[in-house]
């Protein structure tokens, strides 16, 4: 028997279901409800509380929002902001184990710390590289003895080999162009210096040139600007009937640790209290149990976004959510041009 | 991605066995938008929908392997036979969606600059 | 996916493709050219002209291999 603004409002979870979970507030689907688009209305009712941002993650509430909008964000956030990566690979020569392909295929996943927008996409039928849309890499590592390692592992370099692990940070920038005077090494070359890409033995080498596009996630993963971008409803636990001592500890033991907080109410007895709701993870473990399954219900509110954002490391997360916000825009611009070219014609 | 030169939008031919083939003022439209997906198919249609105005708003995939989506809207046809064209609805539509997304970056780009504030500080 | 890799296409031979070389007849070229093959068990560099017998100079294996091609290829790094 829910409330006609839980079923409006709320996504119910119960033991064996999900309940209420699309958004029914469409006009003349309540009577007495004026459920029409009312942009003041958002304007006003629209929060957002960021919890925490630096530079690689940030972590957001979005109160407010329906979740069609929320995930044209999200979705936009994995698969349509572009980044740059490597795309062509020139084999001069590989000596080394892996395969030319197995290693063109590891180089492409390389992050790159190159912003997209400096750069403009290049255009499939040209073959040129041109300056203001390739980046060019060359990365050449040849392994060999190393004269100074002993047996006996006294000394400095224990390894017996030199440039027997080839990282990103082998990679050499070559400008092109202009580009020297527009960027330095460290704002277009990899996010990581650390990055394992081959592993060498004497005698075997890698010559190659790597050939940098622009791209976007729809057409390969490696051009992904986010390691992930995600969003969870904010949990809601509501408790119907006061519960003390033993039962509260194994309420407790259900949720997220933090999420549930005995009190000492004055009678001698500790009381179960929701205190963070937020940190809950939804696994309605407490519905398991026969003795708190009627005293406790959990929902999940509608329009309420814990939004979770991580970038690989172009661009920082709060410029990515930006850029996703500005590009649904330009989709509805490309649309609107379209109309009125039409009703013109 | 911004190629100018292809259409986008394909407003499908009316077939309700008049003889006017004029898709300006009809009630009902079904349009093909190319390069799209859930993204855009599924937020336009929310926001249509909340038009009090449109009798049905839906979009469907053909096919998973082909990047376009059919887009329908139905207004409502009042007591005395008009109906606020299907077009003037996905134009709004896509007004109303282009304004929501404005004040979500009004509102974010704020909390940006009132966090970093209370960061520095 | 493709991962055949990009190849000048001039140089693959096919009965469409006319060698653009200015000495006609490629296998002329063969028996005066010195190949460098790879030992199969000694990992030996061995000199061998088209006339010479197929073994190994230092260990007398008879199975060796071409080295790899010169020509630069194209991956996609996909």
């Amino acid at each position: 028997m829910a409330s006609l603004n839980n079923i409006r409002t709320r996504i119910k979870l119960e033991e064996t279901e999900v309940l209420h979970t699309t958004s029914t507030d469409f006009p003349g689907n309540y009577p007495g409800y004026d459920d029409r688009l009312n942009l003041d209305e958002f304007r006003k009712n629209l929060k957002i509380q960021i919890s925490n941002l630096d530079t690689t993650t940030t972590e957001f509430d979005l109160i407010g929002i329906d979740a069609a909008i929320a995930n044209a964000f999200r979705r936009i956030l994995i698969a349509e902001l572009p980044s740059m990566a490597i795309e062509k690979v020139h084999v001069t020569e590989n000596s080394s184990v892996l395969p030319d392909d197995v290693l063109a295929h590891r180089l492409g996943l390389i992050p790159l710390h190159a912003d997209p927008r400096l750069f403009v996409d290049k255009v499939s039928s040209d073959t040129k590289e041109r300056e203001d849309d390739t980046l060019i890499f060359k990365l050449k590592v040849a392994c060999k003895k190393n004269p100074k390692a002993t047996t006996d592992g006294n000394d400095n370099s224990k390894n017996p080999y030199i440039n027997s692990n080839v990282y990103t940070e082998h990679m050499e920038w070559i400008p092109i162009g202009n580009q020297a005077t527009k960027f330095k090494s460290e704002d277009v070359g990899p996010v990581s210096h650390d990055i394992l890409i081959v592993k060498l033995r004497p005698g075997q080498e890698i010559d190659l040139k790597l050939v940098c596009h622009k791209g976007i996630g729809r057409d390969h993963a490696k051009f992904s600007p986010v390691c992930t971008a995600s969003y969870r409803l904010m949990p809601e636990i509501i408790l119907k009937k006061p519960i003390y001592d033993e039962d509260a500890e194994q309420l407790q033991k259900c949720f997220t640790q933090g999420v549930i907080e005995l009190e000492d109410d004055n009678k001698g007895h500790r009381r179960a209290v929701v205190s963070k709701p937020r940190l809950d993870m939804c696994s309605r473990e407490a519905l398991r149990y026969p003795a708190l399954k009627d005293c406790i219900e959990l929902n999940k509110i509608r329009d309420h976004f814990i939004f979770s954002i991580e970038s690989v490391g172009a661009l920082s997360p709060d410029q990515l959510f930006i850029d996703a916000i500005k590009l649904v825009m330009s989709k509805c611009d490309r649309l609107l041009q379209e109309i009125d070219g039409n009703i013109n014609n | 991605m911004q190629t100018n030169d292809y259409i986008k939008l394909q407003v499908c031919p009316v077939d309700d066995g008049t003889n006017t083939k004029s898709t300006i003022g009809a009630p009902n439209l079904s349009f093909i938008i190319r390069d799209e997906d859930h993204t855009l198919g599924n937020s336009l249609r929310h926001i249509i929908m909340k038009n009090p105005a449109v009798d049905f708003c839906g979009y469907t995939i053909p096919h998973p392997s082909e990047s376009k989506i059919n887009f329908r809207i139905q207004s409502k046809i009042n007591e005395d036979s008009t109906a606020v064209p299907a077009i003037d609805i996905f134009r709004k539509g896509l007004l109303d969606l282009k304004e929501m997304c404005s004040i979500v970056l009004e509102k974010y780009e704020e909390s940006v600059k009132t966090f970093k504030e209370m960061e520095t500080s | 996916m493709d991962r055949t890799p990009i190849h000048d296409p001039s140089m693959t031979p096919s009965p469409n493709t006319i060698p653009v070389s200015t000495t006609n007849n490629p296998s002329s070229q063969n028996l005066s050219k010195t190949m460098i093959y790879i030992c199969g068990e000694c990992h030996k560099d061995n000199e061998l002209k088209s006339t010479d017998v197929i073994r190994c100079n230092e260990c007398g294996y008879r199975i060796l291999y071409k080295k790899r091609t010169k020509r630069l290829i194209v991956y996609d790094a996909r």
